[in-house]
Formats: structure tokens, sequence, C-alpha cells
């Protein structure tokens, strides 16, 4: 298997703004001593949406003229979701279990505090936890 | 780099910043400084390169997508997964960083989790913020809300409300590629995921109104990625739909102005003085 630097090629685009410039301005230059393969050059040349086949996490747009069926296109979507909406911008008053398990989370350690956070969270949620006893 | 001191107690417990979109490009001085500062620094983003620039910052680095997210579970449970995991890091080692792609405060919900409990903890909480994909979107798109306003809402928010829509005002509809369901899941769309709303749409716009799709880079040497089509094309767009677009609908028309009299104010320096302490005579 053939050596190729394209990682360092990706990586140094991330944290060398001058070499960023260069591949835009100049790339034949600023690939000049890298050993990549002619897939890899061809698609730093491009600088098009084919540049996301060679990024490891598959942050691949899918497209109409590029419709890979089994593509999985990772984008972290953490929102504030429609059906979370009664956790409404205001925070509901604290009830009296959340301000319990509050304190009792700070007496404990390791998996236990991690448990009765979550417990708490789901409390917050409005999902009552089975140690309710309200 | 800001100004060292011996003073090692730090004045929170947990930061909360946001990456950017591409995060060695985005991320803002204070968010870098903080991370530098960290215990251990927690991160949510995947793109390329982030976890090894991180790596550069802090020499404890974990990823919480990967722990957090399940094919088929619900979103809360993934959320609750990375705020109890950050939340028990400070308890035990605290200065931490969870950070974030985009902006901590823009449709992210760990962050107001966290704040939350953390009044409940005693621990204390600092929000930074970050390039959002908003902010990409008014570049790409050479879009200025100062113009004629903006418009802009969550998907599934805007069916189940129902929400009305000024055709005169630019409109942003976010997460449309993961309308109707708050399930987790990486599998593909079909076409039917779009007919709610596009009936939605149509009830403010004509059905051969060009609208447009973005998806904002997040690597440097990639374009952004935009399409346009006509409004009763949406559903034929679906393979270009994922979670990471947004909608982007420009306004039918310009509203006209109605206040003729204040239009002629706007420009007196009689108005001006009436309103302010003006110099100007």
């Amino acid at each position: 298997m053939t050596r190729s630097d394209i990682n360092e090629v990706l990586n140094r685009v991330l944290n060398d703004y001058d070499f960023y410039n260069q591949l835009l301005t100049q790339p034949e230059k600023a690939l000049e001593n890298y050993i990549l393969t002619k897939q890899e050059h061809e698609i730093l040349m491009k600088q098009d949406d084919s540049i996301y086949s060679l990024l490891r996490d598959k942050e691949l747009p899918v497209t109409e003229e590029d419709p890979p069926p089994t593509v999985v296109v990772v984008i972290v979507v953490v929102a504030i979701t429609a059906l979370l909406a009664n956790l409404a911008d205001e925070a509901p008053p604290v009830s009296p279990r959340i301000r319990e398990l509050g304190e009792e989370i700070k007496t404990l350690h390791g998996n236990e505090r991690y448990e009765r956070i979550l417990n708490m969270l789901d409390e917050m949620n409005g999902k009552p936890t089975e140690n309710n006893d309200q | 780099m800001m100004s060292q001191t011996n003073n090692n107690k730090e004045a929170y417990d947990i930061y909360i910043g946001g990456l950017g979109i591409t995060p060695s490009h985005h991320m803002t001085r204070e968010v870098e400084e903080v991370i530098r500062r960290s215990k251990e620094v927690f991160y949510l983003s995947n793109s390329y390169g982030c976890k090894e620039y991180l790596e550069t910052l802090c020499p404890k680095v974990t990823d919480l997508y990967n722990l957090s997210y399940k094919e088929g579970s619900e979103r809360l449970d993934a959320y609750n997964t990375m705020s109890a995991t950050v939340i028990n890091a400070a308890l035990n080692n605290s200065p931490v960083s969870f950070v974030l792609y985009g902006h901590p405060s823009v449709f992210c919900y760990p962050p107001r989790q966290i704040l939350q409990a953390a009044q409940l903890l005693g621990l204390k909480v600092k929000v930074l913020p970050g390039i959002s994909s908003m902010d990409c979107i008014f570049s790409e798109l050479n879009l200025d809300p100062g113009l004629h306003g903006l418009q802009m809402y969550e998907a599934t928010d805007l069916l189940l409300r129902q929400r009305p829509l000024q055709s005169d005002v630019p409109c942003l509809i976010w997460q449309v590629g993961t309308v109707e369901s708050v399930l987790y899941s990486k599998a593909s769309n079909k076409p039917e995921r779009f007919s709610r709303i596009l009936n939605h749409l149509l009830k403010y716009y004509p059905s051969d109104h060009k609208i447009g799709a973005i998806f904002v880079s997040t690597y440097p040497l990639a374009p952004t990625k935009k399409i346009v089509f006509r409004l009763d094309e949406i559903e034929s767009q679906y393979q270009y739909l994922h979670q990471g677009v947004t909608l982007y609908i420009p306004p039918t028309g310009i509203r006209p102005i109605v206040d003729e009299d204040l239009l002629e104010e706007i420009e007196s320096v009689v108005h001006l003085r009436k309103l302010t302490n003006s110099p100007f005579e």
C-alpha cells in the first residue's frame, strides 16, 4: 500500500492559514512536497464537494447528482425540538423532589452520583423517575 | 494568550463554549483559553480534525457524540447522558469545558439543562458564544436581517403550532431534514417526509416560489452547498434535505412603507432633537 500524506494535508489546512491560502491560490505548489494518490490529488485540486470523501468523519451532504443511498450523514443536531417545547424559555419552578435529588447528589460519588444526576435531569424534563415518592 | 497570574482558583466550574462550524478557524480566543484552563474537555462536533485540535489545547478530550446517541432512541436520552457526564465530571474535578458545534445557546438543549442543574448543585457555569450556522448563512447568502427582518423556525415546531409566516420577510427553517420526529436516526429521508411542511408553506407562498436549501461547509476547502428549487419540488429534493440542511425562503415581495410621516421625520434634525439631546443645529 502506497504511503499517503493526505491526513497531514487535511490537518494542515485546519491549523496553518498560510498553507490553506496557498492551496486556494497555488494548489500545485502547495502540494508539491506531499505524497498523495492520484485521486486525492485531483480532489484537492478541484476543491469541490468531493473533498468530503476524504474526510474521515463522513460529513457528506447528499445531493441529487451524487446520491449514495447508504451514505451516513452525521451532522450533530442537538436541537431544542418542538416536543421539548414544554421545557420553555422560563425554567419551571424547581420541585421539592428535584431539590432533594440535588442535595443527595452532593453527598454521592461515582456511578451512584451519575445515576442520580440522570434522575434529576429526568425530573427536570417532566419525566418522574421510579425513585419519585412524591 | 490571556495574561497569566498565580491565582489557581477558577471562576467557573463548567465552561460551555461554541466551536463554530469549522472549529479550528471559528473558535474564539476566549473559548480556546478556557479549554486550555480545563482539566477535561467534552466535545460535540463531527468536524474533521476537531478532536486532534482540542487535544493540542487540553490533555483529556472526550467525545460525547458516540457516548450519547443510539439509533432510534429519544434525543432527550442523549441530551441527558451528555449533561450528566459533564456535571459529574465538574463535581469530580473542575473546571471542565463542554464545547459544541456552532453556538451553545442556539438549537441546543444540554447547555440549558446543565445551567439549570448547576444552580441546584452549587456549580458555577459560564456560557461563551460561538459562530452559529445562522452567522455562516448570513455570509453565504449575503442576508442582512436589518433590511427586511428575518423569521426563523424549527421545522417540527412550525408544523406543530401551525405558525403563520409572513411572505414579505426572509425565512429560515431549521432542521428541515429531521422534521416530524424527535427520534434520533441516521437513516436517509423519503419524499413523504416533506409533504406536510410543503402543505403548510403553500398556505403562504406560491407553489412556483424559488426557495433554497443550504448546507454550510464544515471544512475550509469544502464549498458550502446551496441548491435552489421551486417550493412544490421540495419532496423531490429529499436526498439533499439531510439533517444538516437549512431551508431559506426569500420574500415574495417587499412590504410597502405605511407610515409616510415617519419616513419624512427619520432624516429630520428637528425630529432628532425631539428624541435626543442632540447638539445638531
